[in-house]
């Protein structure tokens, strides 16, 4: 594996230097990609910590000065990951930032990094890979993609070749139902 | 095997969750059908959710526990892990992007695709999409994915073939179809004038809790049923 491409991880940077969401999500559904078309392992880490970031961002609440000290150490590590490439060590610490910066004021029972795993996972189950895949990749329930999934128009954006009436006439015959 | 359905994860989780377990026992007293899973389903939908910290799928797990324990469901083996392996790599060599091809699919997936070669049981029931796809309509994958990827997907026609030998008669139905017999066997019949529409919320509450079927299909049910 050739490891992640050091300018997506330069634009991560950039998109967190300059405070930008939208960015951030863009580049999220990057690395997603990236992880189906390469395989790449360290995408995944990746994906759940760039979708956290571009929660972050996209918050108000963060903007709070108490927070300076934390949004600019991962400034650091970003830019830091920028240059030597070291995505499994960066990741961490800015998992360990976001951990101290959430419990600042807890307000959820679901950590950051827990319902970015579960959008993560969601999003590459929308994508086409398969559920026990994608539960896989990310260490999580599949009551927990499902249950997202459902809420979504993921379902609705694929084609069924296979009629539903002819599926219902099919089973209840099967069940001997008239 | 006469009446019976090899059930994946899926299905079971989107019909605990959404209430609708009673319906397997109505339908296994009713009409003597039989709904299987395979120890790796139980392992997915019992065993780990109660061993979890988190007890948000403790209920569901301990509903079908019941489920189980009263044969309203009933566990299935098969010595099939060669096949499992077999078609695990024949599904992930499939489709391919620049000559490196997606991993799409994980045992999970063909261990239940195996298990119902092995016992020819020929009706499934799965909610999750991609498996389902894959048994029915691969091309919709490939054009899936080159939508999402914004990329050219080849598909292995070659490989594509001796997988299908193996899901060839295979019969694939999801929760909400299971809702439709339900229905017209009377499942419903407790709401009485409201039977209709209470049918119709079952399936919406389907989709919701995840599974696989559209907006489009639900209405089309709710008109011709």
């Amino acid at each position: 594996m050739a490891g992640i491409d050091k300018r997506l991880l330069r634009s991560i940077y950039e998109a967190f230097a300059s405070r930008n969401a939208r960015r951030m999500r863009k580049l999220n559904d990057k690395v997603l990609n990236s992880l189906i078309i390469s395989g790449e392992k360290e995408a995944i880490s990746l994906a759940i910590i760039t979708y956290a970031l571009s929660k972050i961002l996209s918050k108000r609440k963060f903007g709070d000065k108490k927070y300076n000290k934390h949004m600019d150490h991962i400034e650091q590590i970003l830019l830091k990951m920028s240059e030597n490439g070291e995505v499994s060590i960066g990741v961490g610490e800015v998992k360990k930032e976001l951990v101290e910066m959430e419990s600042k004021d807890p307000r959820y029972i679901f950590s950051l990094i827990t319902k970015s795993k579960v959008k993560m996972a969601a999003t590459l189950y929308a994508k086409g890979m398969s559920l026990s895949s994608v539960v896989k990749l990310f260490g999580i329930a599949k009551e927990e993609v499902l249950s997202y999934a459902g809420k979504t128009m993921m379902f609705d954006r694929v084609k069924e070749e296979v009629p539903v009436k002819k599926r219902v006439e099919e089973i209840l015959s099967f069940v001997g139902v008239e | 095997m006469e009446k019976a359905f090899l059930c994946d994860s899926s299905s079971i989780i989107t019909l605990v969750d959404s209430c609708f377990g009673g319906l397997f026992a109505f339908l296994s007293k009713k009409y003597g059908v039989d709904f299987y899973i395979t120890p790796d389903v139980k392992k997915e939908i019992v065993d780990r959710p109660l061993s979890m910290e988190m007890k948000a799928y403790r209920m569901s797990a301990l509903r079908i526990k019941r489920m189980l324990d009263n044969e309203v469901l009933k566990e299935i083996d098969a010595d099939t892990e060669d096949m499992t392996e077999e078609l695990m790599d024949l599904a992930n060599n499939i489709f391919s992007i620049k000559g490196r091809k997606i991993h799409l699919i994980d045992p999970g997936e063909t261990d239940l695709i195996s298990v119902a070669n092995t016992l020819r049981i020929d009706r499934l029931l799965i909610d999750e999409r991609t498996t389902r796809l894959l048994i029915e309509a691969p091309f919709t994958i490939q054009k899936h994915f080159e939508e999402e990827l914004g990329v050219d997907v080849d598909f292995d026609k070659k490989v594509y073939r001796t997988f299908e030998q193996h899901v060839r008669g295979l019969s694939v139905f999801r929760s909400t179809e299971l809702l439709a017999v339900a229905y017209k066997a009377g499942y419903f019949e407790k709401f009485g004038d409201a039977s209709h529409d209470a049918f119709v919320a079952a399936l919406y509450k389907a989709k919701y809790s995840g599974c696989a079927v559209r907006f489009d299909e639900i209405e089309e049910m709710a008109r011709f049923l």
